[in-house]
């Protein structure tokens, strides 16, 4: 158990944390990803599922442990609970609709600043079965408009807006579909093989549940037995001040 | 926001609700499409000063006027007289409203400053009137519908429960499909209004405000003058304190509840009790708090009363519009305040609690095995009673809705508001077979894998002892039928057993006689009308007995039941009666299969904790 990467073919936990705006697709890249399914019209997710799925890769196999959390923002305040010792996590925005990657964005600052140095963060841009037709030029992307226009359907957000943005903060980038499961597997995969080395451990036997954090681990974040300990209790309230803010 | 009236109807003079009411309506009241069918207004009220002074009535005075409302108090004399034309013109997309503000001042010229309704006019106790005699009916929502447009009448299943004249008029509740479907697609405005009014029963959640929150069908455009209009209403009799709660206008029956900031109102032309009514808006406003807690609702208006909750609501929509269906469609949960048990063995129900309890892990609250909408078995602690509002609301979001049937684990957070309407618990739910869940509620919010052992642990323990299988059995072969409990000739097609100890009750199939759901709608349409006529306010009735062209039927309350059954027309009533005896006998006999000791609500220790202890 408590030996480490020596093992040559190694089997490892790895704790991802799906983040992103309501309805821009997060569940349904991970039930695409899980069982190769896809639902037109899911119900949106409540408080978090946890799905697991694996993953081999040639030197290792890799066991997801996937909290697919919900994008409404009375969640926002769990959300640590799930990103805590996440190893990594995929930033989902939808392809249609530019307020999404704003929300991204967020994301991806919360993370760099909150959650275990080193998470191996994926901007993942979904619905790229909706672009088929671009927008011409970015005012378009600029001007579309929020929900209305994911069901229009039409490409909102540049490839080349969003890549330059993930280049910048240092994130893996992709396009996906999850409804025709274009690059699914692949932003998986590219994770699996992202994450470093020395911050994987070996899965624990059976029961090992037992206590928490698992999979933690990551640099100095990890602390076994970690849950529970952060004080902050469920505090909706801060998403709604938060939220209360811009109500108008 | 304020009210105006119909282009074509005459001025009129009313009080004037608009000064109470929010302003945040004004955009949506200028909805264009005002002209296009007059006729259609939704609801114009109209207050006619009553001649004699004990019984203010409201009374129709033109054809354009659907609403009538009058006041069963009687404080008569000092009641003002207010005649008006159709003023609170509740149709938005007639979008009339330019002619309101006038609309206050001439008319009859009798009174009409607002608020000048004195305290006689309470609400509380308004009996509906239709006193410009049968034309008023006529002119009510669903026939102007009909005369909109055949198809309407085409969608409708006219069902005549039973004598009185009581014509039920049954609507493919079902069929929801309008605000999205394909065939809406060549609707105008006027059509999608239409069939918005056909609805046979509608609830709205608002702000104090008057910002829409929820409802059940229709979409903004649709909704938001409504939306106004509603909160005008209520917010003008609550300026003279006084509280309304339900009128009529013909067929339909309005319930209205001021729950802390929010109102909730139903509608129904279903022919619910208002207190039935109200329950049903109760498990609406339930299920809201358990999605925000009193606390945080509180506030979130305190601080802005203009907050747009729907924000914070977002995703549960799911759940109300599961709950609204289930009550449309008739659920005896709510009927009952109660709740139902999967019917099996004794023995082995034990086992499957001992197995919970033998498992539970530190930090479980309740730990909860249900099947198919049913409770098969329960642990909680001591101390802590299980309400049933709160078991009711989990039933709901996990049975109504699919958010949590994906055959995934979750972990959401979630308010049991009458265990504590302040704060949230953490429920991990996992329907490891189809129909078959294991809900573990705990008040730590990282629990989750600690809860995740736990279920491992109990299903493994649960497969081991054979108990899946059983609950499988019991969940495909069904409800037993009223001929399992009676003879194979009996005359009871159906009953509702509630037992008033257990805070549970049991039913046999709707199979074989109600199996479609418009015979399903009516029996709990029946059923609604017994339960509440032997739960009217000065009721002493412990026996009704009710003949219909189509049914025969009983209710039976005692201190420790109350028996509800429905026999074909015909049956005489020794045969009643002694079916009835036969039932409660048989449940008595039952009585450990058909339902869980002790654990709902129970003010006593919950005896499987020592019984547990022998494991």
């Amino acid at each position: 158990m408590a030996s480490r990467d020596e093992a040559p073919k190694l089997s490892s936990s790895v704790k991802l944390v799906l983040l992103g705006e309501a309805a821009v697709g997060k569940s349904s890249l991970v039930l695409r990803f899980v069982n190769d399914d896809f639902q037109e019209n899911k119900e949106p997710t409540i408080g978090a599922a946890f799905l697991t799925q694996k993953c081999a890769l040639p030197s290792r196999t890799i066991k997801f442990e996937i909290w697919d959390t919900a994008g409404q923002e009375r969640f926002a305040s769990l959300a640590p609970m799930y990103y805590r010792n996440a190893q990594t996590a995929l930033v989902v925005y939808d392809i249609t609709k530019p307020t999404s990657l704003t929300k991204a964005k967020h994301w991806v600052s919360e993370l760099q600043r909150q959650a275990s140095p080193g998470i191996v963060i994926a901007l993942v841009g979904n619905k790229l079965d909706l672009a088929a037709t671009t927008a011409s030029d970015g005012g378009d992307a600029d001007g579309g408009d929020g929900g209305d226009g994911g069901d229009a359907g039409s490409r909102a957000v540049l490839t080349a807006e969003a890549k330059a943005y993930a280049d910048e903060e240092g994130l893996l980038f992709y396009e996906t579909s999850a409804k025709t499961g274009e690059n699914v597997q692949s932003v998986f995969e590219a994770i699996a093989n992202a994450i470093p080395e020395n911050t994987l451990k070996p899965r624990g036997g059976a029961g090992g549940f037992a206590g928490s954090g698992r999979g933690g681990g990551a640099g100095g974040a990890g602390g076994s037995g970690g849950e529970g300990r952060v004080g902050t209790a469920v505090n909706l309230e801060d998403g709604v001040g938060a939220k209360d803010g811009c109500a108008c | 926001m304020s009210t105006t009236s119909p282009p074509p109807s005459p001025p009129s003079s009313r009080p004037s609700p608009s000064a109470s009411t929010s302003s945040s309506n004004d955009d949506q009241l200028q909805t264009p499409r005002a002209s296009t069918h007059p006729t259609t207004i939704a609801l114009a009220e109209d207050y006619f000063a009553p001649p004699l002074p004990p019984r203010p009535s409201l009374e129709v005075n033109t054809s354009n006027v659907l609403l009538s409302i009058q006041s069963a108090t009687s404080s008569g004399a000092s009641t003002p007289g207010l005649q008006a034309k159709p003023t609170t013109a509740i149709s938005l997309p007639e979008g009339v409203h330019a002619q309101q503000q006038d609309a206050v001042v001439n008319g009859s010229g009798s009174i009409t400053g607002a608020p000048s309704f004195s305290d006689s006019v309470s609400v509380n106790s308004l009996v509906p009137t239709l006193s410009a005699g049968d034309n008023d009916v006529e002119s009510m929502l669903g026939e102007i519908l009909e005369e909109e447009g055949g198809f309407l009448k085409a969608r409708r299943d006219i069902i005549n429960i039973g004598g009185g004249g009581a014509g039920i008029e049954e609507v493919e509740f079902w069929d929801e499909g309008w605000d999205g479907s394909s065939d809406d697609e060549g609707l105008g405005e006027e059509e999608l209004v239409a069939r918005w009014r056909a609805r046979r029963k509608h609830f709205f959640i608002l702000s104090s405000a008057g910002k829409p929150i929820y409802s059940r069908h229709g979409d903004e455009s649709v909704l938001s003058g409504y939306m106004g209009v509603i909160q005008a209403i209520i917010s003008f009799f609550q300026d003279d304190n006084d509280t309304l709660k339900s009128f009529s206008a013909g067929k339909h029956r309005f319930a209205i509840a001021a729950s802390g900031p929010l109102y909730l109102v139903a509608i129904s032309s279903m022919g619910e009790s208002d207190s039935q009514l109200r329950s049903q808006l109760d498990a609406l406003y339930t299920q809201v708090l358990s999605t925000l807690t009193l606390s945080q609702l509180n506030k979130i208006f305190a601080q802005r009363e203009n907050f747009d909750l729907r924000r914070l609501l977002g995703g549960t929509e799911v759940f109300l519009d599961g709950l609204s269906d289930a009550m449309t469609l008739g659920s005896p949960q709510v009927l009952l305040s109660a709740l139902e048990c999967v019917k099996m063995r004794k023995s082995h129900r034990e086992k499957i609690n001992s197995i919970l309890l033998k498992h539970r892990s530190p930090s479980l609250l309740y730990g909860l095995v249900i099947a198919d909408g049913r409770m098969v078995s329960v642990l909680r602690p001591k101390r802590h009673s299980l309400h049933p509002p709160d078991l009711q609301l989990l039933f709901s979001m996990l049975f109504n809705a699919t958010t949590f049937r994906d055959g995934g684990e979750h972990w959401t957070p979630i308010c049991l508001p009458k265990f504590n309407s302040k704060g949230f618990l953490h429920a991990y739910i996992h329907f490891f077979r189809k129909e078959v869940a294991v809900v573990l509620i705990s008040a730590n919010k990282d629990a989750f894998f600690e809860m995740r052992e736990m279920k491992e642990v109990v299903v493994e323990q649960l497969e081991k002892a054979g108990s899946i299988k059983i609950i499988e059995a019991a969940v495909s072969n069904g409800r037993y039928t009223a001929t399992d409990v009676l003879s194979p000739g009996t005359p009871i097609r159906h009953f509702l057993y509630r037992s008033k100890n257990n805070v549970q009750f049991t039913m046999p199939s709707f199979e074989p006689h109600f199996y479609t759901i418009i015979a399903r709608r009516r029996l709990m349409n029946l059923y609604q009308r017994l339960h509440a006529a032997v739960h009217a306010k000065n009721a002493l009735l412990k026996v009704h007995h009710c003949i219909r062209s189509s049914s025969v039927s009983l209710s039976w309350v005692t201190p420790m039941f109350e028996l509800y059954c429905v026999a074909v027309a015909g049956t005489n009533r020794a045969t009643l009666v002694k079916s009835a005896t036969a039932i409660a006998a048989w449940v008595k006999r039952e009585e450990e299969r058909l339902f869980i000791g002790g654990v709902v609500s129970s003010p006593f220790v919950h005896d499987f904790y020592q019984r547990g202890s022998r494991n």
